[in-house]
């Protein structure tokens, strides 16, 4: 589009009215970047999970104590830890638990409080309520200091990290799905629906949720990263995943005490790192795609 | 006067919210399969069954839940969160003992947060598509993505460890004696014994957990400032101020900056939970005895009445710092008092 048309008012998006939003969008995410990056290390470790088998060269619990904290070397590319098990297989392995268990945090956090947010939004009144008071209750702590003290009141495993996780995210999505569900019921299509007989559960599920997803989906995908960041300090603290299980948070929390063999908390560490860049590089993409006030700035 | 309703308002709305709150961790401390005396007892203790018997009637064990709540509430109306298993003393006690240093490493993190995310933040947006732009939006998106328990053991590592540049864990010199206390801040206090040394032991322990409890804020700084900064920029008043011939900078600093400023205040908030999510693993890193630091001892020693009492202590900071901000931004931008 040219300059003139952009100042005389007329939306820059007129050029592409074509298209549908959707895949408007889908191309502003494929055409950026930065999510194209993210996107990319993801695939990458979700590939590394899968066949983790694989690509280990040794077994990740295998102890081999005449070869304890050993440098890394052409034999063990990432050295050993205390107890001479191959760091590089570790690493890969802790793969198999952080990525499913971020994203089952989230899908569960996203449904529930999904669920919760619409049902609140759609049934209004005392019930609606309740369920927001107890939100906002949620929302009074900041997420690592209630799900610490409900992971530590449950006691030390991944189950129950995944629990205080899940009680912890989900108000954020039941207030956005609240809010979009409130938006959306006052429509002519909601009322028409309802004035030829349509039951109010097939009305929410079938008229009401689908047009609310996109920002859920975009906050789902804004918060992954920073799931898996929760999760890996909590094993990092001694809350989450327990030893021997190879997990990255609980590697770099067993490699602090040995500080020579840097080794041990740099390689988990980054993978780490790698993985939330990964998901953050993409939320923001997509966030972008759907903000569109977000475009080209 | 129509803000000072608006605060009582917000005060009154403050008192279901506290209740809610230390009702969400009664239940979350109480309906545990763990038994709580495991952890006030001694393991050989728990077989004798006058110990346990007393034990119980002092923690109020035997009574039936809502009582035990109400006791507990009764108790936190009179400043008493209970003993704490581990260190034997009253919570609060413990937490008075722990909250100077959490809140001296927070000034200080945000002073450095703003001291470097302000500047990108108004040069990336000056600037838009330049180098530094792409800097900071690097900077900040590692800020949300490393880890800060592992670039707290790297930033160690490498200055501590190898250089040999800044000291170790801790708050001072453990050969020094700590200043006697008067604020709690080393920093103030060390100056106020005239005791240079210890000031200056204090400032060199600060710089590492700082820094690394600060990229956080930094990150949300320098995001938050670019964009309400380019919005501003594209304000009339700001053709008018350069139309008017006013040098650039003086355009930048006293129109636009002053005013791309005010979205900055309500991130303070979100800042602040950032910072008490970070404080828990920079602490823990850098052996600072803050609230932090406070909090994992109680939650990996099943600590209760000190997991009750220094969470309750974060969501009340937390509850309060938002009604601050919410206050001054009405302050600053009186429409929204009649929101």
């Amino acid at each position: 589009m040219t300059e003139q048309t952009a100042n005389i008012g007329i939306p820059v998006i007129s050029a592409r009215q074509s298209d549908s939003p959707t895949r408007r969008r889908i191309r502003a995410v494929t055409h950026n970047p930065m999510a194209m990056a993210g996107l990319a290390i993801i695939i990458f470790w979700s590939v590394v999970a899968i066949f983790s088998g694989v690509i280990a060269p040794y077994d990740p619990l295998a102890q081999n104590v005449e070869d304890r904290l050993a440098a890394p070397s052409a034999q063990h590319l990432f050295g050993t830890d205390e107890l001479g098990r191959d760091e590089f297989s570790r690493v890969i392995y802790g793969s198999r638990i952080s990525l499913p268990v971020g994203l089952l945090v989230i899908v569960f956090a996203m449904v529930v409080g999904s669920l919760i947010g619409a049902s609140a939004g759609y049934v209004g009144g005392i019930y609606d309520l309740l369920i927001m008071r107890v939100a906002d209750i949620t929302l009074a702590f900041p997420p690592i200091v209630l799900a610490l003290a409900i992971a530590a009141v449950l006691g030390p495993s991944l189950n129950n990290a995944l629990i205080a996780m899940i009680v912890v995210w989900w108000p954020e999505f039941s207030r956005l799905m609240r809010g979009q569900v409130l938006s959306v019921k006052n429509n002519e299509y909601v009322a028409a629906a309802t004035i030829i007989g349509i039951s109010r559960t097939q009305i929410l599920f079938k008229h009401i949720l689908p047009n609310t997803f996109a920002p859920i989906l975009v906050k789902a995908s804004l918060d992954a990263g920073s799931v898996i960041l929760t999760i890996a300090a909590m094993s990092f603290i001694g809350l989450g995943v327990v030893p021997p299980t190879p997990e990255w948070g609980s590697m770099v929390s067993s490699g602090r005490f040995v500080f020579y063999s840097w080794w041990l908390t740099t390689f988990p560490g980054l993978a780490i790192m790698t993985v939330v860049l990964g998901f953050n590089f993409f939320g923001d993409g997509v966030r972008d795609a759907f903000d569109p006030r977000m475009l080209g700035s | 006067m129509n803000l000072f309703a608006h605060i009582v308002r917000r005060l009154l709305l403050m008192i279901p919210m506290l209740i809610g709150i230390t009702l969400l961790l009664f239940i979350v401390t109480h309906m545990v399969p763990t038994n709580p005396l495991t952890v006030i007892l001694p393991e050989k203790s728990l077989n004798d069954p006058e110990i346990v018997k007393a034990a119980t009637i002092k923690w109020g064990l035997d009574k039936p839940l809502y009582q035990q709540y109400l006791i507990y509430l009764g108790n936190l109306l009179h400043g008493d969160m209970g003993v704490s298993f581990k260190t034997k003393n009253p919570v609060t006690f413990d937490l008075e003992q722990f909250l100077p240093a959490t809140v001296e490493l927070s000034i200080a993190s945000f002073i450095f947060a703003l001291l470097i995310g302000l500047p990108l933040g108004i040069i990336s947006a000056l600037k838009s598509g330049s180098i530094v732009d792409h800097f900071t939006r690097v900077i900040a998106l590692l800020g949300a993505s490393i880890p800060p328990f592992w670039s707290g053991l790297i930033v160690l590592f490498i200055f501590w460890f190898k250089l040999r540049w800044l000291p170790g864990p801790g708050r001072i010199d453990a050969r020094m004696a700590a200043p006697p206390t008067v604020t709690g801040s080393f920093l103030i206090d060390s100056l106020l014994a005239h005791n240079m040394p210890a000031f200056w032991s204090s400032v060199t322990h600060l710089i590492l957990p700082a820094i690394i409890l600060g990229w956080f804020t930094l990150a949300i700084t320098a995001r938050i400032t670019r964009s309400s900064m380019l919005e501003v920029l594209q304000m009339d008043y700001i053709r008018t101020a350069r139309a008017k011939g006013l040098t650039e900078w003086v355009v930048v600093i006293f129109h636009a900056l002053r005013n791309a400023l005010i979205p900055l205040i309500t991130i303070i908030g979100l800042a602040f939970a950032g910072l008490m999510s970070g404080a828990i693993m920079t602490e823990t890193i850098f052996s600072w005895p803050g609230i932090g630091r406070y909090a994992v001892m109680a939650a990996t020693n099943l600590d209760f009445p000190a997991i009750m009492g220094v969470t309750l202590l974060i969501a009340v900071l937390f509850m309060f710092i938002n009604l601050t901000v919410d206050i001054i931004y009405t302050i600053i931008d009186p429409r929204i008092r009649e929101m």
